[in-house]
């Protein structure tokens, strides 16, 4: 090798900021694993559309269990929470790429996302359930082949193929409650496939209309790059911890007035 | 004017490369062409290859065995297959001998597993468990007039054992030294050797003896006492992370759906009794 060569990276490396060297660079294409001493602050990604764990309070900003356990996790890592916003569609890649170190509300538990990221340890427990007007017949999930059935945006919407016959349904998006709530109302759809809490929501407003079917368990868990085991189990610990305190019972209970269930221990 | 100081020393020229590689490199080093965020270590490299191994010990019925065509079968084969599944990959079922079991995967011959490892600290040293996935007793069964009560009884007495399984490797280790060992071909010739008065005892599985007391009452035969009792799970290298936290998902998720207990009633009668487990 040249001299000039040798000298250039000499200077090169003489003038590289101790940042590039350590841990911190987030430019790079490849996040380091976060170091639980070093961590200056929690950088949650949060999605505000389409959930039933985090939305947007007008009043004061973000809100929801997800939000609760963010503030818990942070709280025990001693460190501040910043939450980073994001969406259902790119939640899991931007959380990939280093945009935010732990996503809060990451798509319910199934295989498929297991294999993208590092799921922790579930804080919720929602049903997806089919709500449709009183007199309908819907007594099993065959039932449904056919109709015209409206999926709440979101998780709920990208679950349906795993859980029912979608393909052989005529499915709808509509973006929230007001919306589900008229296109039942007006019968522009027979039923419609949300998440427990919005059915419960949905039954008060309209006495008309009813649960049919639970389509099964959405097991909601915060998740972490591969690679970030000490933040997983630092997460996990808290988890634990919030779980023996009885809090996040407490936080579950509130925020979907049911009890969160035991973990599926076989 | 001050002069400047001595020039640091020069690096030697054969660290540039590896200084500037290291400069320039990510500080954890990724496959070609891997993706931001992607598995790492042995899960990485089963989805990017498309092929998980999992090893499976086939002489232990009703765990591992064949079918009536001879393919593999048994409830740790099924769920070999479910886990290759859920990964999304082809299976490849690696036929291992039971001492072979934790040397295959050692020796990086095997990923997975999948084959009656019990969860006893000898093995937990050697391999990273994934949250147990059922249990196994071995117990001795006598007739009902056996004034055999613990395995101090039995010696100087005839113990059918049923060759080739967990339940005979177990239990040959700790039977009294004048016991006379006598090998059989399968559980089902221990118990009718000694429920006719060809062995004194026979070693086999608590479930085993449960669901016989069960469906053939008239059999003179009953359980005597529990030689050893571990729950069993998947096993990995040490050192793999990514891969140990999937599988625990796997397991967390066929739990909860209900596929675990499917495949339990199927093979095993009965739902298995497994403590819950901080992941």
């Amino acid at each position: 090798m040249a001299d000039p060569c040798r000298r250039a990276l000499l200077a090169l490396l003489a003038a590289t900021p101790p940042a590039i060297l350590g841990r911190t660079a987030r430019a790079q294409p490849f996040p380091a694993p976060i170091r639980i001493p070093a961590l200056q602050r929690l950088r949650a990604g949060i999605d505000l559309e389409g959930t039933a764990t985090a939305w947007d309070d007008s009043t004061n900003g973000p809100a929801g269990m997800a939000v609760e356990v963010g503030a818990l996790i942070a709280d025990g890592l001693d460190v501040p929470l910043e939450l980073v916003r994001t969406t259902t569609a790119t939640a899991v890649a931007e959380l990939r790429a280093g945009r935010f170190d732990l996503l809060l509300n990451a798509p319910p538990l199934t295989i498929e996302v297991a294999r993208e990221v590092l799921y922790a340890d579930p804080y919720a427990a929602l049903e997806l359930v089919v709500v449709a007007p009183r007199p309908l017949p819907l007594p099993s999930i065959a039932a449904l082949r056919g109709r015209r059935v409206a999926a709440q945006a979101g998780y709920p919407l990208l679950l349906l193929p795993s859980r029912v016959p979608a393909s052989q349904m005529d499915v709808i998006a509509l973006p929230d409650l007001p919306a589900l709530a008229a296109a039942l109302a007006d019968r522009q759809v027979e039923a419609a496939i949300v998440t427990s809490p919005i059915a419960s929501r949905i039954a008060a407003l309209y006495p008309a209309l009813e649960v049919k079917l639970t389509l099964g368990t959405l097991w909601l868990a915060p998740a972490c790059r591969f690679g970030d085991h000490d933040l997983l189990q630092a997460v996990n610990t808290m988890l634990y911890i919030a779980r023996q305190e009885g809090t996040l019972q407490s936080l579950h209970q509130g925020a979907y007035d049911r009890p969160l269930p035991r973990p599926p221990f076989f | 004017m001050t002069s400047p100081g001595p020039m640091p020393r020069a690096l030697p020229r054969r660290l540039l490369p590896a200084l500037a590689a290291g400069l320039f490199a990510a500080p954890h080093a990724r496959a070609a062409g891997e993706a931001p965020g992607a598995a790492t270590g042995a899960l990485g490299r089963i989805l990017r290859s498309g092929i998980v191994r999992i090893g499976v010990w086939l002489e232990a019925p009703p765990w591992g065995s064949y079918d009536h065509d001879g393919t593999p079968d048994g409830a740790e084969v099924a769920l070999a297959r479910l886990l290759a599944r859920d990964l999304g990959v082809r299976l490849r079922l690696q036929r291992l001998e039971v001492r072979d079991r934790i040397p295959a995967l050692q020796e990086d011959r095997v990923d997975i597993l999948a084959a009656l490892v019990p969860v006893v600290p000898a093995t937990r040293r050697h391999v990273a468990f994934a949250s147990p996935h059922g249990e196994l007793s071995v117990a001795v069964a006598t007739r009902r007039a056996s004034p055999v009560r613990s395995l101090a009884d039995l010696a100087g007495l005839r113990v059918a054992l049923p060759d080739n399984t967990f339940a005979a490797e177990e239990a040959r280790t700790m039977l009294p030294p004048d016991t006379t060992q006598l090998l059989l071909p399968g559980l089902v010739a221990c118990i009718d050797a000694t429920a006719h008065g060809r062995a004194d005892a026979a070693v086999s599985y608590g479930w085993l003896l449960r669901d016989l007391s069960l469906s053939r009452p008239e059999l003179d035969i009953e359980p005597r006492f529990t030689v050893s009792h571990a729950h069993h799970a998947l096993a990995m290298r040490l050192g793999e992370p990514d891969l140990l936290r999937f599988v625990n998902t796997f397991l967390y998720l066929r739990g909860a759906d209900g596929t675990l207990a499917e495949i339990h009633e199927r093979y095993l009668r009965g739902t298995p009794d497994v403590g819950p487990v901080f992941r």
